[in-house]
């Protein structure tokens, strides 16, 4: 009588596998997906950002040191986990931009903050300011100069060097 | 085209490599493998390789292709004859057997068989295509790779931390996501894969997982067509493959889910090899036992228990003819020694995460155990109601918990040394989680959050442990290889269920 129960309840399981299975199958889109470079379906997803994070990495030197200012009350976190929303949490763009900064331009030292004030007083190589459109650009210090803006509907990165640095 | 096709050549390259050094080494030992220990080896080479690179910087050796490579490519050609011997056994077997069962195939199994190929090539395109969006893994899994890779050194001192003069004010808490106390063996094997393709590739890197997806599958298949023959072997190799759960880790790259798998695999090898050993298969399946099992503990602290648990059940196969054979028998007290040992670089690990000073994750004391006691009703009361929600048949978490029900009883009613070996593994590690979760001081968000990533770790388990359990009623024999020589397990039973070898 178990084996018989256990029998009947693995092949059900696999046919309700099987049709999901085919389910999925059925919805994936193939051609796309092999068409698309990953690099490609990587600048599709993900806050402004983390986009532009490859590109500064590429034109940065090894050496250089970084902060990044985050005044946008965007987190960046791109989805929740577990079905709680990781965007409520008052550290998320902390988290958010230490954790994604740190893993492209490493071994650069990445430092965060989410006072705009800070962005008027740093003495670091690099500095990443990332804000709303609505929101008006914090003061920079002195010796630090735009090198590049990144722009979408939800976020501007402008990236600032030092003047005179390699 | 070309952007996905380099990718997948180097996917497929490193697990080749894997393959190759996993069967080296194995070769070193036994040169005839039962399939599913054979179905391990890849895995098995990928934590030897990563031991290596770990090794590697321990005495400053670059980390490059070259020196990767070349140790293996001398004992390769210094043991060529053993070596290719056990190559050319594995491709003749692998070959034989394949033709013995799509000529066994019914229209169901055919369907079974073409579907779960385009399920597993969808991941596979998944894992190689879809970007890299989940937060653990630029946070701690590649984010650590990488370091390792351009530091050519396992270290987690080398991570980057704010510091105290972070003005974001991280400071100590960064350890709750970098989480450097998790042992390091992922990251090392994901940097591997950039040791081969030359440079830190995130991109290519998330797609380890279609080395262990293949390990799982075709030791899923191998186990079971060992055990209940080819149709059925189709039957749960088809589920290894199209669990929803698994969707989780090969088809989305969100959130979570980047280490789950793996770590889940490593247990599924151990604990097949486990049953191998203890249905009389080559002595060399309980070393390899004991092998998966410290990997299960180096890819994440859920091994840990799992690790206990195989030398629990080892140290009882080896020690227990030296119980009952007496003073005659002392002897063989000895031969359990060299277990223990492999749990070496666990341990020297978590102690240099202790004197490293790293947060550790709140283990609780002896004290803190009997204190919670009262606790528990309650706590379980609430972990069950946080669970309920996700136990529907349409999801995967009603079916699992069907199969965990199922396998308890099946084992009450089969209780052979076989089936119980692989019982007290597999339960060990469901009560290890359950104890985690009541003891936890924050129960509803812990159960919440990890529910979905133990079920990834428990499900491959779990299917093996149907399958031992469905011996004593669908028996079919097919051929092991037990030191050297051919034997079956047939039909027949004894009054207890055991298998006839």
């Amino acid at each position: 009588m178990l084996g018989k129960a256990v029998v009947v309840f693995v092949l059900a399981w696999a046919v309700v596998s099987l049709g999901l299975g085919v389910v999925r199958i059925d919805a994936e889109n193939y051609t796309v997906r092999v068409r698309t470079p990953a690099s490609i379906a990587q600048a599709e997803r993900g806050d402004e950002f983390a986009k532009s994070l490859p590109a500064i990495d590429a034109s940065l030197p090894r050496s250089a040191s970084v902060l990044v200012v985050w005044v946008s009350s965007l987190s960046g976190f791109p989805e929740s986990s577990g079905g709680i929303p990781i965007a409520s949490d008052p550290e998320a763009p902390v988290w958010w931009a230490y954790s994604v900064g740190n893993y492209y331009l490493y071994p650069r030292r990445v430092l965060v903050s989410t006072n705009p004030a800070d962005a008027a007083s740093t003495n670091v190589d690099v500095l990443i300011i990332v804000r709303s459109p609505a929101d008006s650009e914090p003061a920079v210090v002195s010796g630090l100069t735009p090198a590049s803006v990144y722009t979408s509907p939800t976020q501007v990165v402008t990236v600032y060097r030092r003047t005179g640095s390699p | 085209m070309i952007a996905v096709l380099l990718p997948t050549l180097a996917i497929a390259a490193y697990l080749v490599i894997c393959y190759l050094t996993g069967r080296m080494f194995g070769a070193l030992i036994w040169t005839e493998l039962p399939a599913p220990t054979i179905a391990g080896l890849p895995v098995l080479g990928a934590g030897v390789l990563a031991g290596q690179l770990w090794l590697y910087g321990l005495v400053h050796i670059p980390w490059n292709l070259v020196t990767l490579l070349l140790p293996w490519l001398v004992l390769g050609v210094a043991t060529w004859k053993r070596f290719g011997s056990a190559i050319g056994s594995d491709v003749r077997r692998t070959t034989l057997a394949a033709r013995e069962d799509w000529a066994q195939l019914d229209s169901l199994s055919v369907i079974l068989v073409v579907v779960g190929t385009v399920i597993a090539l969808t991941y596979v395109l998944n894992l190689i295509t879809e970007p890299l969006t989940g937060f653990d893994a630029f946070a701690n899994w590649l984010y650590k790779a990488k370091v390792f890779y351009l530091s050519n050194a396992v270290n987690e001192s080398l991570l980057v931390l704010p510091g105290t003069g972070d003005p974001g004010g991280l400071g100590s808490s960064i350890d709750t996501v970098l989480h450097r106390e998790y042992p390091p063996l992922f990251p090392t094997m994901v940097a591997t894969i950039y040791v081969i393709i030359g440079r830190p590739d995130g991109l290519t890197g998330k797609a380890i997982n279609v080395l262990f997806l293949a390990s799982s599958t075709v030791a899923v298949y191998t186990m079971v067509r060992w055990m209940l023959g080819a149709r059925w072997a189709v039957v749960f190799g088809f589920l290894a493959v199209s669990l929803p759960t698994f969707a989780k880790s090969l088809y989305t790259t969100d959130y979570m889910g980047y280490a789950d798998f793996a770590v889940g695999v490593c247990m599924l090898l151990g604990l097949v090899n486990l049953h191998l050993a203890v249905s009389g298969a080559a002595p060399v399946t309980r070393v390899i036992a004991a092998i998966f099992a410290v990997e299960a503990s180096m890819v994440k602290d859920e091994g840990v228990v799992f690790v206990v648990a195989v030398l629990l059940v080892l140290g009882v196969v080896v020690l227990r003819p030296a119980w009952i054979g007496g003073r005659r028998e002392n002897q063989r007290m000895s031969r359990f020694l060299p277990y223990p040992l492999i749990l070496v670089p666990f341990l020297g690990w978590k102690l240099w995460v202790r004197a490293s000073g790293f947060h550790q994750q709140h283990v609780p004391s002896l004290s803190d155990l009997v204190l919670g006691l009262p606790n528990l009703p309650v706590n379980s009361v609430r972990i069950v109601s946080d669970l309920r929600p996700a136990l529907t048949i349409h999801s995967d978490f009603g079916w699992l918990a069907v199969a965990i029900a199922l396998s308890l009883a099946l084992l009450l009613v089969d209780r052979t040394r076989y089936a119980m070996a692989a019982g007290v593994v597999v339960f060990v590690q469901l009560l290890g989680y359950w104890l985690a979760w009541v003891y936890s001081p924050i129960p509803d968000f812990i159960v919440v959050t990890s529910y979905e990533r133990l079920a990834i770790q428990l499900a491959p388990m779990l299917l093996v442990l149907l399958a031992i359990g469905l011996r004593r009623y669908v028996g079919a024999g097919e051929a092991l290889l037990t030191n050297g020589e051919v034997y079956a397990v047939s039909r027949a039973t004894t009054s207890r269920g055991s298998p006839t070898v």
